[in-house]
């Protein structure tokens, strides 16, 4: 129940990022990256010792050796856009929430601990762990970046074929600064000649030395405004027109039935709080009262908010955040008040 | 010349090496990298040798013979014994293309499959010297 409802959040938060190309922000410092990540990896660890967190643990791995699988036996390259809010604290938190799910992902090639310490974090919404989230999810990609511009070019070998013929000739050792390589005599002078051509080729640049990550300038930007689903790949035609379709449905039916999906939105809650926390009946139903009461005021704030003149696809992003805000915040009580 | 610095398309150099290992084997960028850069340079290896002898012969054109012929003199006789047999095979291809057009009495239709089979069989032919390769390094 849980996972599902994360992973429709996850593909709703997705599904609106051609629009968030704007804020994309590679600014991150090394240094930083790797102080952030420690700090991250601390807390993180802190947070693996419910029952509810293990279990999704479980799901979580399964679910990433599959992708990971398949990813590399497609031999595909995703490009990871990354985007930090900046101005508003809310579309901040729902942002993290997304760049959390995909560290998540990310992280299925890490070891076991690691994913369960990533696994433990939609469970918690603190605003520390959120900004460190901001950051570590920028690294990764940094890091791929270094490592493709610093990828060592190991130079070609010429080919040696273990001959038939008991005579071998020695080639001079010009290029090879080792000792001399033995190879078949029929070869010699082609290996010479082809060498020629390549010291050539070399004195007028032509040979390509540092590999370019796409051919095409046209095609890349293309790749990058092409909207992509949970877990990164591209959406095709009928998914697109399913997900417009229900974010449509989702606005209409938040507009006419209030009250009712005030009432669901209760419900999952409940549901949410018996998996989360396994307290007493009493205990329960003063949570899921109090919280009932908030939440209606939360709701209706933000519904005031998001109308209050931001265009269509920040509001389904704050959609999205306050679907997720509803399901986590019964899980604390404590965290809940301080939130508000 | 300034083709000399083409690689080939890493991702069928990718989907060859696929075939070749295990269904459950995973391939890393890098490794798809250097075997692409090796076949390249075992192309560029025979087809230098086999132009040197067209140059040397005033010819312009390399053909089939003379890849086989390339291959022979480099020693590599497994390769060259491929070559020779797929070239055969193509050859009756062609012949039995070219009964069939001249029994429907269209000369123009004729010269037009030539080339369209010529173009095939040079990509035909560059992918099967790939695939020994490949098949060559599993071994």
């Amino acid at each position: 129940m849980m996972h599902q409802m994360l992973n429709k959040k996850d593909s709703a938060t997705h599904s609106t990022l051609p629009y968030l190309n704007t804020s994309i922000s590679w600014g991150v410092v090394p240094t930083d990256s790797v102080a952030n990540r420690r700090g991250s990896a601390e807390s993180l660890s802190l947070k693996v010792d419910s029952r509810p967190g293990h279990i999704q643990t479980t799901k979580q791995i399964s679910f990433q050796d599959q992708d990971s699988s398949s990813t590399q036996s497609t031999g595909q390259s995703y490009t990871e856009v990354a985007s930090s809010g900046d101005d508003n604290p809310s579309r901040q938190i729902s942002f993290s929430a997304k760049s959390g799910s995909e560290i998540t992902q990310r992280k299925g090639f890490a070891s076991n601990p690691k994913q369960g310490s990533m696994t433990g974090f939609p469970n918690i919404h603190f605003a520390p762990a959120q900004a460190n989230f901001s950051f570590h999810y920028a690294d990764p990609h940094y890091g791929g970046l270094l490592a493709a511009t610093y990828l060592p070019q190991a130079p070609t070998c010429n080919p040696q074929m273990v001959s038939m013929i008991p005579g071998r000739v020695p080639l001079p050792a010009e290029l090879t600064e080792t000792d001399p390589v033995f190879v078949n005599a029929k070869q010699y002078h082609a290996i010479m000649r082809r060498r020629q051509q390549r010291a050539k080729l070399e004195a007028q640049n032509k040979l390509i030395r540092a590999r370019k990550p796409y051919l095409h300038e046209s095609r890349h930007v293309h790749a990058l405004k092409r909207p992509r689903g949970s877990g990164g790949r591209f959406l095709n035609t009928k998914k697109l027109l399913q997900e417009s379709e229900q974010a449509a449905a989702r606005e209409q039916e938040q507009d006419k039935l209030g009250q009712q999906v005030n009432r669901k939105t209760n419900m999952s809650r409940f549901e949410a709080h018996m998996l989360q926390n396994n307290k007493d009946r009493s205990s329960t139903t003063s949570g899921s009262d109090i919280t009932s009461v908030s939440d209606g005021a939360d709701i209706f704030g933000h519904t005031e908010f998001q109308f209050s003149g931001f265009p269509t696809p920040i509001n389904r992003a704050m959609l999205v955040h306050g679907q997720s805000n509803d399901m986590h915040g019964g899980g604390d009580m404590h965290h809940f008040s301080v939130h508000i | 010349m300034t083709d000399e610095d083409r690689l080939l398309p890493i991702a069928n150099v990718g989907r060859l090496m696929k075939q070749i290992l295990p269904s459950n084997a995973k391939i890393s960028k890098e490794a798809k990298q250097t075997v692409q850069e090796c076949a390249t340079e075992f192309i560029s290896f025979v087809t230098c040798e086999a132009s040197e002898k067209c140059h040397r012969e005033n010819r312009k054109t390399v053909n089939g013979d003379d890849i086989w012929w390339a291959l022979s003199t480099l020693g590599l006789d497994n390769y060259a014994d491929a070559v020779g047999r797929h070239l055969h095979k193509y050859r009756e291809a062609e012949r039995e293309r070219t009964e069939h057009n001249k029994g429907s009495n269209d000369s123009g239709n004729e010269k037009e499959t030539n080339t369209r089979s010529d173009v095939q069989n040079q990509s035909t032919k560059f992918i099967r010297v790939v695939e020994k390769g490949s098949s060559s390094s599993a071994r």
